[in-house]
């Protein structure tokens, strides 16, 4: 049983983009999942893992958690430094192959070569980019079919309260710029944005990162 | 008849995929009863031994006409206007002159879905032949699942890419009780429409009837899956006493009573030993099915009371883990559903001026001076009068009252068993007396139906479903009295809910519980909780998680630097916030998919691995036909038939040789009153012997807390 959680996001420049990876390693192995230096030119602030500014410096690729109790580790990573073919070719299907419908229910697909994935795809309101809304999209996905599916509630519930907050403050966050009358003239200029930026949150990826880690510790006690 | 079933076909062969390895025949026969009712007998009792809650068990509501299965191919011609080639659909009827004709008023067309079924036309997905999908449309209140695979012809350049859509009728809410519980179920019929449609359909046009009959089939088989509870096993082993102590009560009642063993006097028999013996043997396949065996085990029985008992029984040594760490011991009061609990107890006592209803009194563990006689050979215990005649008074009446199908049912099984055991001893004399003393015993039945005894208080609906124990003949009485006279307390041999609180047997006092302490909370085909804290704030589920969420985002976090030299990176490390609340955690999502093990149903269910259900005269083919179907996805299929009357076991074994042929084998494993012992697993005998042996103490102590936990150990390691 290896699950993944992916969060995915249709880039304006650059199309399906894994902006982070959540996996569960083994603490005597979790070396191989740290992510290595790497050319940041082909991405944008939009389907950039953004850390913290404090950390500006220290060269982070990689955020960890470990958990002795299990005796696992979760690793967030821009993308997954193991699986990086297969999650990268599963993003690309989520986005861009499938008819994806935004509304956050869950999708299911999955085959015997890239396993199974759960995927709950959502958009976040923004003037400033293309269509004024950007596309994400979580991703669960396991090797085991029958793990997917007989954690459909935990999984689905687990992520739809991330969309559901995001959705919610970065609606908040609009309402306010909207009234602010140059922003909403120039509305129409597409800029790339992280989501830390949109929802006015340093952490957010930290905090994404814990939660999934929490989502993943629950699937591994199970 | 089995052995005629059998009779040149052992070898005989599997043909295609549609015609031997599925047999439409029988198919064909259950395409009219789709639309049958509840097929399960369910009460208080048995929803709490069987199912662990004392609530109803409420089946999920799906609307049958409202499936739909269609198969589209998508041609890739993305200038045309129509690109999809509808092939089938199963709401459309074809009529022999061409015409077609819309079975189900639905408010959808297909095509209205068919880009989200198959995805952007322009990046298609070349990665794999075979994919599948789960589709939820809220809107239209449906779960789309589709398969979607592949084909090239030799003829064509590109692949042909085709797709099976199954809509099933349930919102997103229901995934999860309806859907992913009977996922292999699902995806096996696919697979099958699959076959048929590439080997009969791709280059040839016909009416479709092949497909049409297995859908009808499939989706019999899934609603059944859907509404049937299954049982949940388990509750041995967690750390409440009250469903052990039952189960302890339960096995020394069957040893005493039903297999007439008496310490230090008589033996007795050893069906129940040789039964938890096969059950201990085959336990993990029961539960999993994760080897290339699918076992059954079906318990004949008219009795619905007496077969729940006995499958709680067998459902007490199977493994399944709850996962529960605490739970209150008793001193909890057993809620009672009065507006069952009579319908509990159908059983007269046999004596037309004795109309009163008796409520049971709890089965004494000692109510016999002298073991049940258990007969020589099965036709003549049925029978002969030297048993029959001392029992005579004892002999429960039908219920005037009672609806003529069941008596009728009852006594064609009596013949159908009876025929059953004499083909096997290739004795038409022994046919020929089984047959004229299933007439007699017709007649004895239509005797005392017109005496018009109305001796019991049975409401009508629950009557008609749960039949007496009284039109067994061959169960007997539990609370037999050989002093001849009748005791006025003869039902008390079956526990209802109505006295599970009052239950005291010689030093075992049980305490009174609640169930509801257990806060289980299940559907049918799922467990979802199973626990007795309320959560903090008793918020639960998904608004847990919302707030947990919300305080995770409204908090700081702590981390700190961890550089890899050998990557010249940092790593960002982040504790758990909750990592001292984590062995406390609710287990609001403690998910289960319970094993497909059911008890009493109306009619014999397929799909199920434990289940008892009445016999009748295609009962045995029926089971023979299962097996069949089921050497599609195994290599074998074993079937322990359980005759209750005749007290005879069975093991019916197809082995599949290659992909057309299979071998048969039938043994008896117990008969004539004797197991043999050379078909049993001598260690697991010998460890249900010592069960046996440690709850037969168990009643012979006052204080038996320690004894109970001793037992849920050996349980344990068993």
């Amino acid at each position: 049983m290896a699950f993944t959680i992916t969060l995915a996001h249709f880039c304006d420049k650059h199309g399906p983009r894994s902006i982070m990876c959540t996996q569960t390693t083994e603490l005597s192995q979790m070396d191989q999942s740290t992510l290595p230096d790497f050319s940041k030119e082909s991405y944008c602030k939009s389907c950039l893992l953004i850390y913290p500014k404090s950390t500006k410096g220290e060269n982070v690729t990689t955020l960890r958690t470990e958990d002795t109790k299990t005796n696992h580790a979760f690793v967030s990573t821009q993308y997954s430094a193991i699986k990086f073919r297969v999650l990268n070719s599963i993003v690309r299907k989520c986005l861009s192959e499938e008819a994806t419908i935004y509304d956050s229910k869950p999708m299911f697909f999955g085959d015997e070569n890239r396993g199974y994935s759960m995927t709950q795809s959502f958009k976040i309101k923004d003037l400033e980019a293309r269509g004024s809304e950007r596309r994400y999209s979580f991703i669960v996905n396991c090797d085991q079919e029958h793990q997917v599916l007989e954690n459909w509630d935990l999984i689905k519930d687990s992520i739809l309260v991330m969309i559901e907050y995001l959705q919610k403050s970065s609606l908040k966050i609009e309402l306010e710029n909207s009234k602010n009358h140059e922003i909403y003239l120039r509305g129409k200029v597409q800029h790339s944005k992280s989501l830390i930026e949109m929802l006015k949150d340093d952490e957010l990826f930290l905090k994404l990162h814990l939660w999934n880690s929490k989502l993943l510790r629950k699937l591994i006690n199970k | 008849m089995l052995g005629r079933l059998f009779n040149n076909r052992s070898n005989e062969q599997l043909n295609s995929h549609q015609n031997s390895s599925i047999n439409i025949c029988h198919t064909m026969n259950n395409m009219n009863s789709l639309n049958t009712g509840n097929n399960i007998i369910e009460d208080l009792n048995s929803r709490t031994i069987l199912y662990g809650t004392s609530n109803p068990i409420l089946p999920i509501n799906i609307n049958l006409s409202k499936f739909r299965l269609f198969i589209i191919q998508d041609k890739g011609e993305l200038m045309v206007k129509n690109n999809f080639k509808i092939y089938y659909d199963s709401n459309i009827t074809t009529t022999n002159n061409g015409t077609t004709t819309n079975k189900n008023k639905i408010d959808y067309n297909i095509f209205q879905f068919l880009e989200i079924m198959f995805g952007n036309s322009i990046h298609h997905d070349f990665q794999s032949n075979e994919t599948i999908k789960i589709h939820n449309l809220e809107s239209l209140q449906f779960t789309l699942i589709s398969k979607h695979f592949n084909i090239k012809l030799s003829n064509q350049k590109k692949n042909l890419k085709f797709a099976i859509g199954l809509i099933i009728p349930c919102s997103i809410d229901l995934i999860s009780t309806t859907i992913t519980p009977n996922w292999q179920t699902i995806i096996h019929y696919l697979s099958i429409f699959q076959s048929i449609f590439i080997k009969n359909h791709l280059l040839n046009y016909n009416n479709y009837l092949d497909i049409s009959i297995f859908y009808k089939n499939f989706i019999k088989n899934l609603k059944n899956l859907i509404i049937t509870p299954r049982l949940l096993p388990g509750l041995n082993f967690i750390n409440n006493n009250f469903f052990l102590k039952k189960w302890c009560f339960e096995i020394n009642n069957w040893i005493e009573i039903k297999d007439g063993s008496k310490p230090c006097l008589v033996n007795g028999s050893k069906f129940l030993l040789t039964l938890l013996t096969i059950i201990q043997t085959v336990k993990y396949q029961l539960i999993n099915n994760n080897s290339d065996e699918f076992i059954r085990i079906i318990i004949m029985a008219s009795n619905s009371m007496v077969a729940t008992k006995l499958i709680f029984i067998l459902n007490g040594i199977l493994p399944f883990n709850l996962k529960i760490n605490q739970l209150n011991d008793g001193n909890i009061e057993l809620k009672r559903d009065t507006t069952t609990t009579t319908t509990t107890n159908p059983i007269s006592t046999g004596t037309h001026n004795d109309n009163q209803y008796h409520p049971p009194s709890p089965p004494t563990p000692h109510p016999m001076k002298k073991g049940w006689e258990i007969p020589k050979t099965p036709s003549k215990s049925i029978t002969t009068p030297s048993l029959m005649t001392p029992c005579k008074s004892l002999i429960i009446q039908p219920n005037s009252s009672t609806n003529s199908s069941i008596p009728t049912s009852n006594s064609m099984s009596y013949l159908s068993s009876s025929l059953s055991s004499s083909s096997t001893n290739s004795s038409s004399t022994i046919f020929s007396n089984s047959l004229t003393r299933g007439f007699q015993y017709l007649q004895n039945w239509k005797n005392s139906t017109n005496n018009g005894n109305t001796g019991d208080v049975i409401s009508s609906g629950s009557s008609f479903k749960t039949p007496s124990p009284g039109l067994e003949y061959d169960d007997y009485p539990w609370n037999s009295n050989h002093n001849g006279s009748i005791n006025n307390n003869i039902s008390n041999g079956y526990s209802t809910g109505s006295n599970m609180n009052t239950m005291n047997n010689n030093s075992i006092k049980f305490k009174k519980i609640e169930l509801n302490s257990l806060n289980i909370k299940r559907s049918t085909t799922t467990l979802f909780k199973i626990n007795n804290n309320i959560s903090k704030n008793g918020i639960e589920g998904k608004d847990k998680f919302s707030q947990e969420f919300n305080d995770l985002m409204n908090s700081d976090i702590d981390y700190n630097y961890n550089y890899d030299s050998s990557k010249s990176v940092s790593i960002l490390e982040i504790p758990f916030d909750d990592e001292d609340q984590e062995d406390s955690e609710d287990k609001d999502y403690d998910y289960k998919k319970l094993p497909k093990l059911c008890g009493y149903v109306q009619d014999y269910l397929p799909d199920f691995h434990i289940q008892a259900c009445p016999n009748s005269q295609d009962l045995e083919s029926k089971i023979i036909s299962s097996m069949k179907n089921s050497l599609t996805q195994f290599n074998k299929s074993k079937t322990f038939l359980i005759s209750l009357r005749i007290r005879e076991i069975k093991e019916i074994q197809l082995t599949k040789n290659d992909e057309k042929r299979y071998t048969s084998s039938i043994r008896k494993i117990y008969y004539n009153s004797k197991p043999n012992l050379n078909y049993l697993n001598q260690d697991n005998y010998t460890k249900i012997e010592i069960l046996f042996e440690k709850i037969r103490n168990l009643f012979k102590q006052d204080e038996n807390d320690e004894e109970i936990n001793k037992i849920r150990d050996y349980l344990k390691n068993l």
